[in-house]
């Protein structure tokens, strides 16, 4: 037997939620509720030193018994682990039959892709040297063809019949303007193109964006049929979904789209005066009323898929928040999600002031949220829901969204995109459907945007959560995808407290409802679905 | 959480590894017996013997006793107390069993005496 093993505290988050003390442990993404006087011993503890096994229960004596048991039952759930000092144990998860922590890579909408970090004797790419830190190696950078496709978000035109004031894809610097409507031959070869390279994925997802897609009802049918032919030929199934400013949900368009079981997301943000503010015609024209009754053909059609409504808070509309919020779900929208606009025009974004607005009114619908879900009754605050999903399921990020591993975007003309967002960026065109993958500017990429790579993220708490955020936000405010969103670290780390909080709340008093709200987001309650 | 309880696993990833801990430390070694195969045991494949040869060499990666050593002879710490093979060889003959071999003067010839051994 070798020499004394030495422990250590793992890096975590205290938090407390309705009396109750709760333990976040960052690397693994658990969550445990702790009794205080855990708490009180662990926070003696420098996460960075390395103790004795006798240290952690100096005063026991008399008492070796169950502390030992205390010992086994933390080193257990890895909120003690071997220190590295040792150097004995690999600080890595614990393998198979040890209590696996499924590190998933999140994909945008349905594309959750569950394959991961490559398996065992999987091709390495790229050599990952640890950053100087606390940071820690997550693992090997995923090769091209080691993460299936699953989402491919068609830009099938890039023309709209509005002229958004803060929409990123008319602003004068857009190279993607101008090219027009795809035409068959790309559409059919991004079809394969998703197809080809799936794996063994049996869903993908096809999403169809603009510009306003509904210009162009036609090419969506023409996909829809191709797909379903060349699917039905692999054995897979495809879901479809559109993201639209609901201008055109003509009820010809809307009994296509239910027809086809056609996902809807509807840019809306909120009643008249807040959505006039910045959704208007090309000539300033308000599109309000157009909207809404696009939207009232939509969710009022018997047999339309629940339908979301996602609004963009710029300047004036951030104070409005949960007027917005009951006025959208008021109109049948089953999911309100809220997002600050994208731009760099500071006329445009919200200032420090307003930011903290926006926070306390999330806090507001958090706490309703909470109520709600004491009661096992719904809020459709898609924020929330995604966050505290999130932190039920222990996902870790290695990357902050799908873009670039198992999502991509198609233009009109058949180039790749990382997303849909970032389509005529130089620096995220990672290839066409004709020719495929560029491998090198892709590898590079993912070697750059992984969450290892982010120096200031490594020592962040939330650094597996968040994994440094949205590339769009990056290029656009920080000029390069792959730095992390330091705007928004501040806030990001209170909107987690309000997430933390409003988990320990339900998981303390109606834990049911947090695996409803898994389960609504495709997964399985722990255990797995009832047979 | 029930009083007294010191932790209490909340999210999924938690439960899973909860779960997992309690299985291999919820048996109270004091009631853990020693046996052999005999026709009232089930005769599991006694996975984690040293009968069997274990795939790899990995190291256990475990926070428990012997951490560090190879997975083989972790197992061996952590799986003779079921139904299944004693770990090694020979007997223990240092600390429960001195007088083993009394009943086995030459262990090629003798070793069916060894029968199995329960430990009160």
């Amino acid at each position: 037997m070798s020499k004394q093993q030495k422990f250590r505290v793992a890096d975590s988050r205290f938090f407390e939620a309705a009396g109750s003390q709760f333990i976040f442990l960052v690397d693994d993404g658990t969550i445990f509720e702790i009794a205080p006087a855990l708490g009180v011993l662990l926070g003696k503890f420098d996460p960075s030193q390395e103790y004795e096994r006798s240290d952690f229960f100096l005063g026991k004596k008399g008492k070796e018994e169950p502390a030992d048991d205390l010992f086994r039952d933390l080193a257990g759930r890895r909120v003690l682990l071997p220190a590295q000092g040792g150097g004995q144990v690999e600080e890595k998860l614990p393998s198979e039959g040890t209590g696996q922590v499924v590190e998933r890579l999140p994909a945008e909408g349905s594309g959750q892709v569950e394959a991961l970090h490559p398996a065992e004797g999987a091709k390495q790419v790229g050599e990952k040297l640890p950053v100087e830190g606390s940071c820690r190696v997550a693992g090997k950078i995923p090769g091209v063809d080691e993460v299936p496709l699953s989402t491919l978000v068609l830009q099938i035109t890039d023309r709209c019949n509005l002229g958004c004031r803060y929409c990123y894809h008319h602003t004068e610097s857009d190279p993607g303007a101008g090219m027009g409507a795809m035409d068959l031959s790309v559409a059919e070869r991004s079809v394969d193109f998703l197809l080809d390279r799936s794996g063994s994925l049996e869903k993908v997802l096809i999403v169809f964006f603009g510009g306003e897609p509904l210009i162009n009802l036609p090419l969506i049918a023409h996909v829809v049929d191709y797909t379903e032919k060349e699917a039905r030929g692999m054995g897979k199934k495809v879901e479809y979904s559109l993201t639209t400013n609901g201008t055109l949900l003509s009820s010809d368009a809307v009994t296509f789209l239910t027809k086809h079981r056609i996902g809807v997301t509807v840019s809306m943000d909120g009643f008249a005066e807040a959505h006039d503010r910045y959704r208007v015609f090309p000539g300033g024209a308000p599109s309000y009323a157009k909207t809404l009754s696009g939207v009232n053909n939509l969710l009022k059609h018997p047999g339309a898929r629940p339908s979301v409504a996602r609004v963009t808070l710029a300047k004036e509309t951030a104070g409005d928040v949960p007027g917005i919020l009951d006025h959208l779900l008021s109109l049948g929208f089953v999911e309100v999600g809220f997002a600050p606009v994208t731009t760099g025009e500071t006329a445009l974004r919200l200032d420090t002031g307003q930011m903290d607005l926006l926070l306390e009114q999330f806090r507001e619908l958090a706490e309703r949220f909470v109520d709600h879900g004491m009661n096992d009754r719904f809020l459709g605050f898609t924020n929330l829901i995604d966050l505290l999903v999130s932190l039920n399921e222990g996902e870790k990020k290695s990357y902050p969204c799908g873009a670039g591993l198992g999502l991509f975007s198609v233009d009109p003309t058949g180039k790749l995109f990382l997303c849909q967002r970032l389509i005529g960026e130089e620096d995220a065109h990672m290839g066409d459907v004709f020719n495929g993958f560029m491998e090198e500017r892709l590898i590079s990429f993912r070697s750059s945007a992984c969450i290892d790579e982010k120096e200031t993220c490594c020592k962040c708490r939330l650094r597996n959560i968040c994994a440094g955020g949205c590339y769009h936000e990056a290029k656009t405010r920080q000029g390069r995808i792959t730095l992390h969103n330091s705007h928004y670290c501040n806030w990001l780390k209170k909107w987690v407290e309000i997430g933390f909080n409003a988990y320990g709340t339900l998981a303390t008093g109606n834990p049911g409802f947090l695996e409803k709200l898994s389960m609504s987001r495709g997964h399985a309650p722990y255990g797995g679905f009832p047979v | 959480m029930k009083k007294k309880e010191m932790i209490k696993a909340s999210n999924k990833p938690a439960k899973e590894l909860e779960d997992r801990a309690e299985e291999r430390t919820g048996e109270n070694p004091d009631d853990q017996e020693v046996f052999g195969m005999s026709d009232d045991v089930m005769t599991a494949m006694p996975v984690g013997c040293t009968t069997i040869f274990d795939t790899g060499w990995e190291t256990n990666p475990r926070p428990e006793t012997p951490i560090g050593n190879c997975l083989s002879s972790a197992r061996d710490f952590t799986s003779c107390s079921g139904p299944c093979w004693w770990p090694a060889q020979t007997p223990d003959g240092v600390t429960n069993f001195p007088d083993f071999q009394n009943q086995c003067q030459a262990i090629e010839r003798d070793w069916r005496n060894l029968n199995f051994v329960i430990k009160r």
